[in-house]
């Protein structure tokens, strides 16, 4: 049983330094479906029996310094990497190539794996040396500074290196890289006492299941896991004083997106590069790395070995139809975040927490709905508008008094109808285009096939923020799982219908970039054509990646952040660290 | 997100010839042996990580010249020569 949680949690990371080999196991948890399973089991198993369960040593370490980081690390098994933690395993992996040794007269050993059945510790010794006694040594990153949690984590080392010896160990060194320094560490009884103290805090976070509170200061810069933690943001919501401490997380990455959407194109591996060629010709030739995301419309090809690289890195591969149906896409494994889809699970059970959830998505809808109306109105000034506002106002105030889920439903229905009705008024006389009604599969006019595309665009990027986040997408609150649809990606995408895709339709419509021509009429019903859709493409990407500030926080950041953050403030509602869902409402 | 230029020297044909391989992966050649990318801090680690096992020290020189935002803009760049992928998007 622990082994099977080695396999599908973070352990493994603390358990094989070798580049390489996390190359391979990460494969293989890709392949290997059924390891997330196991761990679903092993984790609900973990309350009641945890004989079995090693904690890492590295780990051990964490909990003085944050012990939220161990829980995500060991409990979530997150696998968040920057540049920092990245530097740490390349310079691991320079020194296990070395075959010289540092210094004479020692005999010295690397990369040692140990285990100890008495304190429950698994983990690797970055050296151990020997002249007249025997001594670990760990190497940190940065420069000489006096740290306790890395004299625990030494003092561990030795305490398992004693057990499996059973010789005596009175001291350890620690090494600074960048400083080239060694620090010793003497091995008291008080530091032998703290680290058994430490290994059951370790245990106990992960009994309690409970999340610990975030740190939310310095220690946060630089953090791998921020993005997951997001420390400021929950010490906000959760204590109002602190909302000028909210810092964006520095430098995350806007990586490239790339659309193909050319018949008989084929996208395949080349080197590390994405290489897209019709027929004779290339089209692109394109460095991997810092590819977010690939989409397909239509009949494009793509090999396997290209796939299998990108679902290695994790980048999304999207397939569209040209008609603007919204396939599916490719997915990693699943995530190992089982303690999450436990408690979706669980809310999903409840008809109250599923109406609490369903209620906020729709809040979030009208809401936005009512704003977009608002703004139009300012200059417009039109009495149908005035109309359509107050009405969609006065059943916002309704919906707390809501105690089914059909009845909610009906109020996002009146509220929908009454804005559909208005929706020709926002579109500009000079336009060539009328909207009548909402209308789909197939769309029968321009407005709606726009509309159509937009939100099979807007549903790609939420059903990929909510697998990045670890949620079961197919189990919804609002939208019933019934029909095999992205339940979750549906109810989240709910509040951003309004300001992403209607206002950028209106946009695109009433600044005249899409016209008459990038349409084509079938018997069937209206789509875009070839250049319909790439003007469309662009102009979606263009308010993906727009600027905006944010409501509570006060901070810019783009909307394809803002999907993520909504969904992650989901996921801690749901495991019960926020209290309520507050939807991303725009001013 | 950096940019850097990438410059190398390699004496050894078949040596060049795998490092010109591997910088392809990460950057866009702009001149014979001229490199130009931008890179996440990820990648260029590893990416000068792999350099570093490929390339032999004492005969072969590779530099990286990171450029800030304000440089970037004032790059001139005349003739016939290759220009790296920006961020955003691309479509086919």
């Amino acid at each position: 049983m622990g082994s099977l949680l080695f396999v599908g949690s973070k352990l493994s990371f603390y358990y094989f330094h070798n580049l390489e080999y996390i190359e391979k196991l990460r494969w293989k948890g890709l392949m290997v479906g059924y390891v997330n399973y196991e761990v679903l089991i092993v984790m609900e198993m973990l309350k009641t029996n945890n004989e079995h369960i090693y904690l890492p040593i590295s780990a051990i370490a964490e909990i003085l310094y944050c012990p939220r980081n161990f829980y995500y690390r060991v409990v979530e098994g997150a696998q968040d990497l920057n540049a920092h933690v990245l530097e740490g395993r390349l310079q691991e992996d320079r020194r296990n190539e070395r075959t010289r040794v540092a210094r004479e007269g020692y005999s010295q050993v690397r990369s040692v794996m140990i285990s100890s059945e008495k304190l429950r510790l698994i983990g690797v010794v970055d050296v151990v040396e020997e002249d007249s006694e025997i001594y670990p040594v760990e190497y940190k990153k940065g420069s000489l500074k006096e740290s306790l949690s890395d004299d625990v984590q030494v003092c561990a080392q030795a305490m398992v290196l004693e057990e499996k010896l059973g010789r005596d160990i009175n001291r350890g060194y620690i090494y600074y890289v960048q400083s080239r320094t060694r620090r010793e560490v003497v091995l008291d009884e008080s530091l032998r006492s703290l680290v058994e103290k430490t290994v059951n805090r370790g245990f106990e976070i992960i009994n309690s299941g409970e999340i610990p509170t975030p740190a939310a200061d310095a220690r946060c810069e630089g953090c791998a896991l921020a993005r997951r933690c997001l420390p400021f943001e929950v010490s906000c919501l959760v204590d109002e004083s602190r909302k000028k401490t909210v810092r964006p997380i520095p430098c995350f990455n806007q990586g490239r997106v790339l659309y193909v959407d050319e018949p008989g194109a084929y996208v395949r591996k080349k080197g590390e590069r994405i290489w897209v060629t019709k027929e004779k010709d290339t089209l692109i030739d394109m460095p991997l790395c810092n590819l977010e995301q690939v989409v397909l419309s239509g009949t494009v090809n793509i090999s396997a070995q290209l796939i299998k690289i990108l679902l290695e890195r994790g980048t999304e591969v999207h397939f569209l139809s040209r008609g603007g149906k919204y396939y599916g896409c490719l997915q990693p494994s699943l995530s190992k975040n089982s303690v999450l889809r436990i408690a979706q699970h669980k809310a999903f059970q409840s008809n109250s927490q599923c109406l609490k959830y369903a209620r906020e998505f729709v809040r979030g809808k009208l809401t936005n709905m009512r704003t977009l109306l608002v703004r139009h109105n300012r200059t417009q000034k039109d009495k149908n508008l005035l109309l359509a506002i107050t009405k969609i106002k006065s059943m916002l105030k309704k919906l707390d008094d809501i105690t089914s889920l059909n009845s909610l439903l009906g109020i996002e229905g009146i509220c929908s109808k009454e804005y559909f009705k208005v929706f020709n008024c926002l579109i500009k006389d000079t336009v060539p285009f009328n909207f009548n009604k909402r209308n789909r599969r197939p769309p029968e006019d321009p407005v709606n096939a726009l509309l159509g595309y937009g939100y099979s665009l807007l549903t790609k990027d939420i059903s990929s923020a909510v697998q990045v986040v670890g949620f079961d997408p197919y189990i919804g609150f609002l939208h019933r799982s019934n029909y095999g649809r992205p339940a979750l990606a549906l109810d989240l995408m709910e509040e951003f219908r309004p300001i992403i895709v209607d206002s950028l339709v209106l946009k695109v419509l009433n600044k005249g970039v899409i016209n008459k021509d990038d349409f084509e009429c079938q018997v069937t019903g209206t789509f875009l054509n070839d250049s319909g859709r790439k003007k469309f493409y662009r102009a979606y990407e263009e308010r993906r990646h727009e600027m905006i500030t944010h409501p509570i926080f006060n901070y810019n950041l783009p909307y394809l952040r803002i999907f993520e953050l909504q969904a992650r403030f989901l996921a801690k509602v749901l495991q019960g660290e926020l209290y309520e869902y507050k939807p991303f409402l725009v001013r | 997100m950096k940019h850097y230029i990438i410059t190398y020297d390699i004496s050894d044909d078949k040596r060049r010839n795998k490092i010109y391989k591997l910088l392809r992966d990460y950057a866009v050649p702009v001149q014979y042996s001229v490199f130009e990318a931008r890179l996440k801090d990820e990648d260029y680690l590893l990416l000068r990580y792999k350099l570093e096992r490929l390339m032999k020290r004492d005969t072969d020189s590779i530099i990286f010249y990171r450029q800030c935002i304000r440089c970037q803009k004032d790059i001139l760049r005349l003739g016939r020569s290759g220009e790296p992928f920006g961020d955003g998007i691309f479509i086919l």
